[in-house]
Order: C-alpha cells, then structure tokens, then sequence
C-alpha cells in the first residue's frame, strides 16, 4: 500500500516536472503509457506517409524493373550435378515449372 | 466501427459464430479447430479473461516462437555459406556451380525486397491507428499491408517461374529454393495471419489495450520483412553474380 501510494506520488511529481499537464495537476493521475493519444495520432499520420512513399517507390521500380525484360542463357552442358532424377514425381518425370523450356 | 461498448462486441462476436458455427458432427479436426478458436476469442473479448497477466503467456510464446523460426531458417543460410564459400571440386570449384544458370539479382529479386518492408511499414501504421483508436485507418492499413503481402508473393512465384535452375540443379538449386521457398513459406503463412486480424479488426475486437493477437502478427511480419534482406544480399546477390 505504502509503496503504491510513493509510486503515485512519484508518479505525479514527474508529470508535474514534465510540465505538459499543468492544468491536470490536481486531478487524479491516469496510468501513463508509453504513447500517448496524440503521439499515435501523429505516429499513425507518419507510417501512413511512409507506407505510401514505399508503394510509390514499389511501383516505379515495377514498372521500369518489367518494362526492361530479361535475357535468357544458354542451356548448359549435361553436367551431372545438374537436372538430377532419381525417381519420378508423382505427376510423371518432369517437375512442376518443366514446360517452361518448351514455351519459353 | 466506433462503438465498442459489449454489446456490439457481441453482435460482432455472434457474426463470427455463423462462420464457425459449433456441430454436433464435431468429429474433423478442422472444425474442433476453428470452434476452439471462438472460444479463445469469446474468453478474450466477451468475457474479458484475457487480463494483463494472461496476455503475458502468448506474448512469452510469440516470441519464443519467432526466436526458433529465426534458428530455422538460419540454418538455411548456413547451408548456402557452406556450399558456397568453398564450392567442391565436382560443381567445377566455383559458386554458381558451373552451367547453373542464375537470376539477375537487379531484376525481379532486387523488385521483391522493398515490398515486403513497405508491408512492414504499413503494418506499423495499422499498430499506431489502432493505438490511436482510428479503428477505420486500421482496416486500411491492414489492407494495405496484406496487399502488398500478395504482390510479393506474385512476384516470388514469378521469379520461381522464369528461374533458369530448378531444385534438382545441383547444391546451389538445392539450398538456394530451400532458402527462398521456405522464406515465400513464411510470407503466406504471416498473410493469412495478417487477414485474420484484418477481420477481427473489422469485426472490433482489437482495442487500444488490448491487441495481443495483432502484436504477435506484427512481430511475425517484421521478423519476416527482415529475414528478406539476408537472402537478398547472401543468395541472390552475392551468391548469384
């Protein structure tokens, strides 16, 4: 109890050396948190902000990013480490993305 | 949206009800699932068991959890590093293996990267909006969030579709489509979690104190924006150039 009610006090004394609430300093003291309304308000204004700036800088590296194409290499030699099979997939013997080589 | 008072907590909570309504044929899994849900979210909610102190628990597990998922895919990387810092003598002694045709890291991997730290950003406009009690901007960043979620997966399936290897092309295919399939994994599995509490959101269960579940989806999220950049720079780039 005695250290709760020091806690209070203490409390109290930092908002008031805060000085941002004199005109509350004689109500009853409302646990604190780290942020306060106005702060998230704020806060939630700047990330909207920065959300938009990273979909803008997204969609402009998109689009220059496709509108480049890309080259395509030259198949290699059968080496033995590469296109390994030692069983069938359950759907027959090429994987999944293997039409690729035939329409690309 | 505005109104929280326990009565259209309620309403909101019986609107979930119809989509997880409790059977009396409750013998699949999957419905004792999503019926053991609605209770946790009847207890937290509703009831308001979910106090300070029991909040500790999931908080404690979240992040034990994210903890192991990071030595999870740390191993991972590890795998890379190994095979490629001193590539053996059968892939030709050189990293990419000889013959293994690689991705352009500037290309469609240099696009993905930004996206899902923009999702990152937008899921911490949501947590500020909630925090701030604009519940309607919350929603709004949750879509945000989630939808540039999806894109990045598009673009993840469309590199894996033009990719010139595939996972049975030699260690490098190996590690690099465990590492990267097991990171776009992730992703999906942080989307959904993301959706859900997009809906429950909307549906107002989440208030200023007390949004355990859209925490953790949080952490999660940032863990996962994060973890994007180590493949990034050690996969795509400097292992693939």
């Amino acid at each position: 109890m005695a250290a709760s009610m020091a806690r209070s006090g203490l409390r109290s004394a930092s908002l008031l050396l805060r000085g941002g609430t004199k005109g509350r300093a004689g109500a009853p003291t409302k646990r604190s948190f780290s942020s306060s309304a106005h702060d998230d308000a704020h806060e939630t204004a700047k990330w909207e902000k920065i959300t938009y700036a990273g979909i803008v800088t997204c969609t402009i590296l998109a689009i220059y990013n496709l509108s480049k194409g890309h080259h395509h290499g030259e198949e290699p030699p059968a080496y033995p480490y590469l296109h390994i099979r030692n069983k069938e997939f359950p759907w027959g013997p090429n994987s999944l993305f293997e039409k690729k080589h035939a329409d690309h | 949206m505005e109104d929280t008072t326990p009565l259209s907590r309620d309403t909101a909570l019986n609107d979930l009800t119809v989509i997880w309504p409790l059977s009396d044929e409750d013998h699949l899994t999957t419905n004792k699932h999503n019926v053991w849900w609605r209770d946790v979210l009847r207890e937290s909610t509703l009831e308001g068991h979910h106090t300070k102190a029991v909040q500790l628990g999931p908080r404690y597990g979240s992040i034990l959890f994210i903890v192991s998922e990071v030595m999870f895919l740390f191993a991972f990387f590890w795998a890379s590093s190994h095979s490629s810092l001193a590539p053996t003598v059968e892939i030709g002694g050189i990293w990419p293996p000889k013959g293994i045709g690689v991705l352009d890291p500037w290309e469609i991997p240099f696009l993905n990267t930004p996206i899902l730290p923009s999702s990152g950003a937008a899921v911490t406009w949501a947590h500020h909006a909630i925090l701030a009690g604009k519940e309607k901007r919350a929603v709004y960043a949750l879509v945000a969030t989630v939808s540039l979620a999806l894109v990045s997966t598009g673009f993840q399936g469309m590199e894996y579709y033009q990719a010139p290897s595939n996972i049975s092309d030699s260690i490098y295919g190996s590690t690099f489509f465990l590492a990267t399939g097991f990171h776009g994994f992730h992703v999906i599995i942080g989307t959904l979690f993301l959706i859900i509490c997009g809906i429950r959101q909307y549906l107002g269960h989440l208030t200023k104190e007390h949004h355990v579940g859209f925490e953790a989806a949080a952490w999660y999220w940032h863990f996962v924006d994060v973890v994007r950049l180590f493949p990034f720079v050690s996969i795509y780039w400097w292992g693939g150039i």
